[in-house]
């Protein structure tokens, strides 16, 4: 790995093959769900990464192991090219999350009811030691105005709950801004909020990417507002990350078949009011019973015998484009391949 | 088909002329009692809805939407309280009514799928159950006369009938939300209320739902008041929509003219808060600021303090009336106003 | 409160910011922060606290109210009520109400710490098994379900049998080793739900470490549910107590509602119709519970909302086809 000479800049955070598998049930039966199988994804400072799915797809699972409130099954996790996961201990943990910090979906629950605003700005300083003898206070302020919740002084000593969602979320951008991060990562920031409020986070987000130069990993279900935030985006179904490549292509060229079916579903008046019928009627698959073929089978259209059998490997269909999918890759030669072993 | 539902259906459909409104909200009042003080949820609200149209009512989280879909059901709970306006469903005033006729009204006539109605499935009852328990409840038909409709429903909104013994916990929420759908279309009725019925599922459920639906008012011919906050799907979907911001209408206009070309500057606004998946990639603005607060709201027009465009000396003061600025288009603004008022002087 | 609120008001009710600020009640809110008053403008609550106050204070100014020495023989045995003797004497001779008085300050105080020592277990087993979970999980758990399969009165009897006349310290100790189990329960699958918070998650990645977590992100989130849990544990504190010294377990020499309940069985106060050795103390500890199970109920009813809602704010009920009618409902509620 080291030895390959590359133009692009190194990535910052960087999931390889990455699963994680959540056993759940009673004594007597256990389940293994397979909430994310073999994700691999690259983050790069002043870059917007998106992780499109449905819910139940293992977006949020990926970016919760990236922050290390999940421990991965299996797989590595790397930053500054250095696996992470063998650090163990509070020490390493801090150190590792003063550079990678998170940013919840809901932020009528990310912040704890009972404490006021600047306890919750005031903690990740103090923890992290970059709390400045005397001027708490002004340090606290500070943060506030970069997320533009001003006048600061009276934004600062409020509960959550005197708080609007979009406000609110303004905190949680804070608290994650505390400690310095390089990386955040945003899980759903804005489905919870109003419609005309979301953009307003967006954009305060790409603020931070464009003079910051931090590195974002966006996890969405909401397709188009990839498209608006997003340099690159990854599609996920049901645990497997099938398609990746910069926004604007992914988008206008989707070539997985669960992509293209995601794009066609996704309300689009300028196309023309009521058009594109989708045939689809099929449905996410129970993530304790999918098998070792690619999960989108059960429902794809070009579906061949040898998608129930093995989940394809990466496609590169150009230098920042990739699928995993049999239709873009020789399947002759790999059939035969398997007839020979 | 068992033929008692067939020849309601025809009666339904006979009783009232395709070019009279079958529903007619007028100046619609609601208002909430609460420890903060009152809050008028609903002001002064109009609108008609026609036999085989789909309306739809777009707006953020507490602009008065589902208020409205809950006072035409009469299902509101203290400490919502309708004070003012008229509520007519083909001629019948919904507001007069007393309870025991509300009972044969609702389902009968009016039904209602909101958001929450998939989870609201009774777990211990079957499918089967649920569904004849409407039908047994206005219709005096035998159980089997019940399930057998049940069937038919099942098969109608696209789910396998043989999984009418299935419980809410074995289907997925799309697979719920399709069960709500064929409870609300049991009885036949002429008008569906449907809040936010798509939103707490994924995409492409969503167009799924969205399909069924919009093929199920091609075969049964009834209208739909379509609530969401999501306006691109309403856009696809809706004949007319009517925009609210803080309680009030402050556009209402068939669909495409409202994407092609939206007048009151929240609309405008409004459109320019979704990031579309075609068409150039360009910086949105959304709407600075938050929706008001109803307990103490903006004077003169509510939008005034978010508005870019807002008047001086006016905005802020005269709340702006709902006047037509069109054939079939109206929207409450003093700009669009004057623009109207000279245009038609030249 | 509410209720009264929403159905008198006809014209806008005035939002409680906008009502001039007077200094009495600058005063009185210096004295009874808001969560207090929170408490008593719920009626039962309220009654519940002054009936508790009453006593509480009672037990504190105990000598003032009643100087006489409890324990010491001022009179003949058995008088009646009189002037002199407000409550009568005991056989012993002893005035009664001085003995109520005093012995109100032993019960509550015995009901008061067992009540607090049993929520300061319960709160470190339960908190500490629900936020780490895991094997702590497992041991906790185990241990909490083997204290609440122990039927705990019997151990009582015998731990008190065992140790001879145990003193309200011993009753304190006795009484907090056997009843935090279902407190314990309660807290860690309170602890459960609030562990997937996002809150506690975002702490986590702030680098907050677990016991700050504990204490100060997820404990203050169920103060009710620790408050409604120490009211229950110290209303069975003063009813267990009551009943082990009313059967003789206990130490008969101090005073305290149950020994004097004690004495009088001992001296057949029934048989000989004096009523007040026996009602007096009997009242005491009915009125004590039932100030406690008010104040439960009135925290009950403020935190949960549809209580609150449901007393007077439902229309009126519409009987019949319940059964047909529930579908209907569910799906438009």
């Amino acid at each position: 790995m080291s030895s390959r000479i590359n133009d692009a800049p190194q990535p910052l955070l960087e999931a390889r093959g990455l699963t994680k598998h959540f056993v759940t049930g009673t004594a007597l039966r256990r389940y293994t769900v397979r909430a994310v199988q073999d994700a691999n994804l690259k983050l790069y400072p002043g870059r917007v990464t998106a992780l499109v799915g449905e819910s139940g797809s293992g977006k949020s699972t990926i970016a919760r192991m990236l922050v290390r409130l999940y421990e991965p099954t299996s797989g590595e996790i790397l930053y500054e090219g250095r696996n992470i996961l063998g650090d163990k201990g509070r020490k390493a943990l801090l150190e590792y999350r003063s550079h990678v910090q998170m940013i919840f979906q809901d932020p009528f629950s990310s912040l704890n009811p009972v404490r006021r605003i600047r306890a919750h700005l005031e903690r990740p300083l103090l923890i992290h030691g970059k709390a400045k003898r005397g001027k708490l206070r002004e340090q606290v302020n500070e943060l506030l105005e970069r997320v533009a919740l001003t006048p600061v002084e009276e934004f600062a000593d409020k509960f959550p709950h005197q708080l609007s969602g979009g406000q609110r979320q303004r905190v949680a951008i804070a608290r994650a801004l505390a400690v310095e991060p390089r990386v955040i990562l945003a899980d759903e920031p804005v489905s919870m909020l109003d419609v005309s409020i979301r953009l307003g986070i967006l954009n305060l987000m790409a603020k931070l990417r464009d003079e910051q130069n931090i590195a974002f990993l966006y996890v969405t279900h909401d397709i188009a507002s990839a498209r608006y935030f997003a340099d690159e985006t990854l599609v996920m179904y049901a645990g497997r990350i099938v398609e990746g490549g910069e926004s604007e292509q992914v988008i206008q060229n989707p070539k997985h078949p669960y992509t293209q079916l995601l794009l066609s579903a996704v309300p689009n008046p300028e196309k023309g009011l009521r058009t594109g019928v989708t045939e689809d009627r099929g449905e996410v698959p129970d993530l304790t019973q999918v098998g070792v073929g690619c999960p989108f089978a059960p429902r794809c259209k070009h579906v061949m015998d040898i998608c129930r059998r093995e989940m394809p490997g990466v496609t590169q269909l150009s230098a920042n484009r990739w699928t995993r999918c049999y239709l873009y890759e020789d399947v002759a030669e790999r059939e035969t391949v398997a007839a020979e072993s | 088909m068992s033929s008692i539902f067939t020849t309601q259906s025809i009666q339904k459909t006979r009783s009232h002329a395709l070019d009279r409104p079958l529903l007619e909200v007028r100046n619609l009042e609601v208002e909430y009692w609460t420890r903060r003080g009152t809050v008028r949820a609903v002001d002064d609200v109009s609108f008609d809805i026609y036999p085989n149209e789909v309306v739809g009512l777009a707006g953020e989280s507490g602009c008065g939407k589902s208020t409205i879909a809950h006072a035409i059901t009469r299902l509101l709970k203290p400490p919502a309280y309708i004070v003012g306006g008229e509520i007519k469903f083909a001629g019948q005033d919904i507001l007069e009514m007393e309870e025991d006729e509300l009972r044969g009204f609702r389902w009968e006539h009016v039904a209602i799928v909101l958001q929450s109605a998939m989870n609201s499935l009774n777990p211990v009852l079957s499918i089967r159950e649920q569904i004849t328990d409407v039908i047994r409840t206005h219709r005096q038909v035998s159980k089997k006369e019940a399930t057998e409709r049940a069937r038919e429903l099942l098969q109608v909104v696209g789910i396998d009938p043989n999984r009418i013994n299935s419980y809410p916990h074995q289907l997925s929420g799309g697979m719920r939300q399709r069960v709500v759908i064929a409870i609300a279309l049991a009885l036949n009725p002429e008008l569906i209320i449907m809040d936010e019925p798509t939103t707490a599922l994924d995409v492409v459920v969503q167009k799924q739902i969205i399909q069924e639906i919009q093929s199920l008012r091609e075969r049964f011919g009834f209208s739909i008041l379509f609530i969401t906050h999501d306006l691109s799907l309403l856009v696809e979907f809706s004949d007319r929509i009517g925009i609210m911001y803080a309680g009030k209408i402050v556009e209402i206009a068939p669909a495409a003219e409202i994407f092609a070309a939206p007048k009151h500057p929240y609309t405008e606004r409004l459109m320019n808060s979704f990031p579309t998946i075609s068409g150039p990639r360009q910086t949105l603005m959304g709407i600075p600021g938050s929706p008001p607060d109803l307990v103490s709201p903006p004077s003169g027009c509510r939008f005034h303090p978010r508005c870019p465009v807002k008047i001086e000396g006016v905005c802020e003061q005269i709340s702006p009336q709902l006047l037509a600025i069109g054939p079939n288009r109206m929207a409450a603004c003093h700009l669009v106003a004057e623009e109207v008022a000279d245009e038609q002087q030249n | 409160m509410e209720r009264t609120e929403t159905t008198k008001s006809t014209s806008p009710a005035i939002p409680l910011q906008s009502r001039p600020i007077n200094l009495p009640g600058r005063i009185l809110g210096a004295i009874f922060p808001a969560w207090l008053r929170g408490i008593l403008r719920n009626r039962k609550a309220a009654l519940g606290v002054s009936i508790l106050t009453a006593f509480v204070l009672i037990g504190i100014f105990a000598p003032v109210i009643a100087p006489v020495n409890p324990t010491r023989m001022i009179g003949r045995p058995h008088e009646a009520p009189s002037a002199e003797h407000l409550l009568g004497t005991t056989r012993q001779g002893q005035d009664v109400f001085a003995q109520i008085v005093h012995g109100t300050r032993t019960s509550l105080t015995v009901g008061f710490l067992t009540g607090t020592v049993v929520m300061v277990i319960a709160i470190v087993m339960g908190l500490t098994a629900g936020y780490l979970g895991g094997w702590v999980d497992e041991v906790l758990s185990l241990i909490t379900n083997v204290a609440l399969i122990i039927p705990s009165l019997p151990l009582i009897i015998v731990v008190s049998r065992w140790i001879e006349r145990p003193g309200p310290e011993t009753i304190v100790l006795v009484l907090s080793l056997v009843s935090w189990a279902y407190g314990a329960r309660v807290l860690r699958s309170q602890t459960l739900v609030l562990r997937n918070a996002d809150f506690v998650a975002a702490a986590r990645v702030v680098g907050e470490p677990a016991w700050r977590i504990i204490l100060f992100e997820i404990l203050p989130n169920m103060t009710s549910l620790v408050v409604s849990s120490w009211i229950g544990a110290v209303l069975y504190a003063v009813l267990t107590q009551a009943a082990l010294e009313f059967i003789g377990l206990g130490n008969p020499n101090m005073v305290t509602w149950g020994t004097i309940l004690f004495w009088a069985q001992n001296n057949a106060a029934l048989l000989t119709n004096a009523w007040w050795t026996f009602i007096p103390p009997g009242v005491c500890i009915a009125l004590v519970g039932f100030s406690l199970t008010l104040i439960n109920y009135g925290i009950d009813e403020i935190t949960n909302p549809r209580l609150r809602t449901e007393a007077g704010l439902s229309p009126t009920p519409v009987k019949k086809r319940k059964a047909a009618r529930r579908t209907e409902e569910r799906l438009s509620a």
